[in-house]
């Protein structure tokens, strides 16, 4: 009991069976009869502070169990808390009023802040709107959001257009920061950037969350990426989770073939070490998401299928302390 | 707050605004003083112009450019009732260009508000707007102005109606698809999710960002509006008399096109001039705009 | 050192506009081998890739150097015979495959068309050998993928039927412009798995463009590595991997996080950004973001000199020293 409830207190969200499918219209009227299943009964928790990693290829579902939570689209099923309070249901009030503690970073810089508003007037915008600040009070503000991501504050009257790929994700990391949130959805926010500006912005919200203790949803395709910033990770494929355990585990010790066949295709940079590698090359190309496999999503590609992989789908089993995997075998 | 990132990003230097924009005049300069030219002339008539435009002379009637009468200089000509061709052309000018800016002024602010709104809104609102924006573009400009002359009277003000009133679906399915498309973009959504009134969404998000090829179509609808006037004025639908804009100093002069070649072609090379130049202007900003527009 | 080479660079410089893009590149290839061209936007690793196929864009110019295909130079030659040479003798592909594969012609007529550019062969022998080709590079179902088109296929598929086009005319050489980079890690392993050994089947050698070090580590036999137009360092693999020298590579293979690095602890980076072409630095052009820079550096730019005789070359004035 006591334990109970103090997972209830840490959890800052937590996310329940959650199913998003999308359905297709295959005319002009009546009901849609096919739903293309980009998320099937996903759950997972994330606590204050932490960095919760969803790993997976494209296809996945993975964006679009942010784009869940953050209810750019609703859920087909489940229920999303956030501190204890179930958002599923909410009305377009009762959202804003819990979207305060939430914020969103997105893939691509070049969209992300608006090309005809300088960029402080974008920074500062979250403070304007709801802490109603405005003139000097807000200049002051917004000059320090620049310092806290090493942007000089003569940019605050530039636009967008004059910053290079990886200053425009600083400036909105610090338009995401200006409301102090507890909560922030990642959405592969270094995919478009270049490796060496990628450490950059890597080591800037490790240090952010360090000294703001804001919680991370993680999300990107990028192993090597994930294993470094996040705490937990769950892989995810074709909709569903197929393995979650902590960062470390994962890495040290997977279970899932698919995590496996992930792993061992990541290809390390030390050619010794990679021509060696007993590699497990997948075969296949991902199932339709509007059709997915019978039994075990991944079994038309595992090079460990067995008869009953097809036949019934596996449950989330906790295989070690705290390591859960999907998988029969 | 600690000193979390020990290096601060550089940003390069930027030219001010003023020399962009005469770095820009400096490619198309030919154009921008004919158009500045006639604009000028435009507003600065009552200083310009020779004579009274209506001031009739009914001894110096028909008389060919450059004839001097009285010590006074008919440097264009005149009309068939004695009157300076020149200052007739210039306060004529006036009221074309004055009908052209009032008219694109008012299909630019229906048009851009209404396609804004289909585009952001989307579902019955798009529906409904867009429909309009067919039944509209529907029906010839000409048939619009014939009905609205035979309804409410000819005369300027409502030669201005008629024109903005036929124009603005153009405006309503640029602004209509470009705001749709920037629905999706990132930072609408980042705005949307934070809680910025849709108030503020579309006029300090959307708008900007949609104000670029709607300019170039004022612009190319400019010229289009200076020659829709000619030609209703021509016809008779237009500006009555005493005040005379190009098209009805046209349409007078085309009944002594034969003794008095210069009332119809003076003011019909004017014509073409200031449209050509606004168009080729037209022209140039929606291919500097357009790729610049992609790279944002 | 005893077979010959089959493509060679000497000493090429492209300008666009009188700006220096890329410099002094040199570097020759035999057949089977991979050389990958490594550095990140703006190094002007596509520009001289495009170069070596004849495809540089009308604003830039070769302003330099040679390009040999097989001793015959090639850097020189009309359009005309530019068209005989390209997906015959030497191919490329290219990074986004739906965009490079015709949405409004089926597979099989796109393979056909590619070899019969090239070969006078009737419609339905050159439709037996793309599905000869479909099956050499793995594609399941080929009869029916033959008449199907590009939208029906996945990322993974379209860029198999790339390499396909690219490879059947058994090209001396094929360009690979960042092949792999929009194809998920898991079909990223098996198009590289499927280049390796289409390769040794027919002899072609690949010049591989990419930023991402591990492609480099799985792939090449030759690194060549770029930054600002010019090249830092080149050479072996495994020499360059096992002793990087130039300050670039060294903090560029730092700087990927990978799985054997401990968690949440800093990453090396290196700081600000890739300079504009409007304001190359200096001397070394990568002095700025140096840590080992200082006046030399500034004033005089390195050439690229052998180590100890190796095959590895590096362009950089304090290549012993330590970075702290």
């Amino acid at each position: 009991m006591n334990n109970n409830e103090n997972e209830q207190n840490n959890c800052l969200l937590s996310v329940k069976d959650l199913k998003v499918h999308f359905p297709i219209r295959d005319g002009l009227m009546g009901k849609p009869t096919r739903f293309i299943k980009a998320v099937d009964g996903v759950s997972f928790k994330v606590r204050h502070g932490e960095t919760y990693g969803i790993v997976g290829e494209s296809g996945c579902g993975k964006s679009t169990v942010g784009n869940a939570i953050l209810r750019f689209l609703e859920p087909t099923a489940g229920r999303i808390e956030f501190c204890g309070e179930e958002m599923s249901s909410k009305d377009k009030r009762g959202l804003q009023l819990i979207r305060r503690h939430m914020q969103v970073i997105f893939q691509d810089p070049m969209s992300s802040l608006n090309p005809r508003m300088k960029v402080g007037e974008s920074v500062g915008e979250p403070l304007y709107v709801h802490e109603k600040l405005k003139g000097k009070a807000l200049q002051s503000k917004v000059e320090k959001l620049f310092d806290i991501v090493g942007i000089q504050k003569k940019g605050i009257s530039r636009y967008p257009h004059e910053f290079s790929g990886g200053q425009r994700q600083r400036l909105v990391i610090a338009r995401a920061l200006s409301l102090r949130p507890k909560f922030i959805v990642c959405d592969e926010p270094v995919s478009a950037l270049d490796v060496s500006i990628q450490s950059q912005i890597l080591n800037l919200l490790v240090d952010l969350q360090k000294e703001m203790g804001m919680a991370y949803l993680f999300i990107s395709h990028d192993l090597s990426v994930v294993r470094h910033i996040s705490d937990r990770v769950a892989v995810q494929y074709l909709g569903k989770i197929v393995e979650e355990t902590t960062s470390d585990k994962l890495f040290d010790s997977p279970q899932h073939p698919y995590t496996l066949a992930l792993m061992s295709a990541i290809p390390i940079a030390d050619p010794v070490i990679q021509r060696k590698r007993r590699r497990q090359i997948l075969t296949g190309d991902l199932p339709s998401p509007e059709n997915p496999p019978t039994g075990c999503v991944f079994n038309t590609r595992c090079s460990k299928c067995q008869e009953v992989c097809v036949q019934k789908q596996p449950p989330l089993k906790e295989v070690s302390s705290d390591h859960w995997t999907a998988c029969h075998l | 707050m600690s000193n979390i990132s020990s290096e601060v990003e550089m940003i390069p230097e930027r030219s001010s605004k003023l020399s962009i924009f005469f770095s820009e005049v400096r490619q198309i300069w030919p154009l921008c003083i004919i158009f500045g030219f006639f604009m000028l002339v435009a507003v600065f008539a009552p200083l310009v112009a020779p004579f009274d435009p209506d001031f009739q002379n009914l001894m110096a009637r028909l008389k060919p450019p450059g004839t001097l009468i009285g010590g006074k200089m008919y440097w264009l000509g005149s009309d068939q009732l004695g009157r300076d061709l020149l200052s007739r052309v210039i306060y004529g000018g006036r009221i074309s260009i004055s009908i052209a800016v009032l008219s694109v002024s008012v299909s630019t602010v229906i048009g851009s508000w209404l396609g804004l709104m289909a585009g952001y809104y989307r579902g019955v609102v798009e529906i409904v707007i867009m429909r309009i924006v067919d039944i509209v573009l529907s029906i010839p400009a000409i048939l619009l102005a014939i009905i609205t002359v035979a309804v409410l009277g000819p005369g300027l003000n409502n030669l201005v109606l008629v024109l903005g009133l036929t124009r603005w679906p153009r405006y309503a399915r640029v602004a209509y698809a470009q705001s749709m498309g920037l629905s999706k973009m990132n930072y609408i959504k980042s705005a949307e999710f934070t809680g910025v009134s849709v108030n503020r969404i579309l006029w300090r998000h959307i708008f900007p960002n949609i104000v670029a090829p709607l300019l170039v179509i004022a612009t190319l609808e400019f010229g289009l509006m200076i020659l829709f006037e000619a030609g209703l004025s021509f016809l008779g639908l237009g500006v009555q008399p005493p005040t005379s804009s190009w098209g009805s100093i046209l349409s007078v002069g085309r009944n002594y096109i034969g003794i008095a070649w210069w009332i119809v072609t003076l003011p019909g090379i004017c014509l073409f001039l200031l449209v050509l130049s606004i168009n080729m202007i037209g022209d140039y900003l929606r291919d500097r705009i357009d790729p610049r527009f992609k790279k944002r | 050192m005893g077979a010959p080479l089959i493509f060679e660079v000497k000493d090429l410089a492209i300008a666009i506009d009188e700006i220096d893009i890329v410099s002094n590149v040199s570097f020759g290839l035999k057949s089977r081998e991979t050389m990958a061209l490594v550095g990140e936007s703006g190094c002007g690793k596509s520009l001289t890739a495009l170069a070596g196929i004849g495809l540089l864009p009308e604003v830039a110019q070769i302003k330099k150097g040679s390009i040999y295909l097989q001793d015959r130079e090639i850097s020189n030659l009309s359009e005309k015979q530019m068209r005989s040479i390209r997906g015959n003798d030497i191919s490329m592909i290219f990074q986004e495959p739906s965009s490079t594969l015709d949405p409004l012609m089926t597979i099989g007529k796109q393979i056909a068309e590619a070899v019969r550019a090239h070969h006078d062969i009737a419609q339905q022998d050159a439709m037996r050998e793309s599905l000869r080709m479909l099956n050499m590079v793995g594609i399941p179902e080929p009869e029916t993928r033959l008449k199907q088109y590009p939208f029906e296929l996945s990322g993974g598929m379209c860029q198999r039927i790339m390499i396909a086009i690219a490879l059947i005319c058994e090209p001396m050489l094929l360009i690979a412009d960042e092949p792999t980079t929009a194809l998920d890690v898991t079909i990223q392993a098996q198009t590289l798995d499927l280049m390796r050994s289409l390769k040794e089947e027919t002899g072609t050698a690949i010049l591989l463009i990419t930023h991402d070090m591990g492609v480099v580590a799985d792939m090449a036999d030759r690194v060549m590595v770029m930054y600002a137009g010019n090249v830092v360092e080149q050479g072996d693999v495994f020499e360059i991997f096992k002793q990087p020298h130039h300050p670039y590579t060294r903090l560029l293979l730092s700087s990927i996080p990978h799985i054997g690095k401990n968690r949440k602890e800093k990453l090396n980076v290196i700081k600000g950004m890739v300079p504009d072409i409007h304001n190359w630095p200096t001397g070394c052009r990568f002095h700025p973001r140096c840590p080992l820079a200082d006046e030399t550096c500034r004033t005089k730019t390195p050439e690229l000199q052998s180590i100890e005789n190796m095959d590895h070359f590096v362009a950089c004035w304090h290549h012993t020293l330590e970075i702290k």
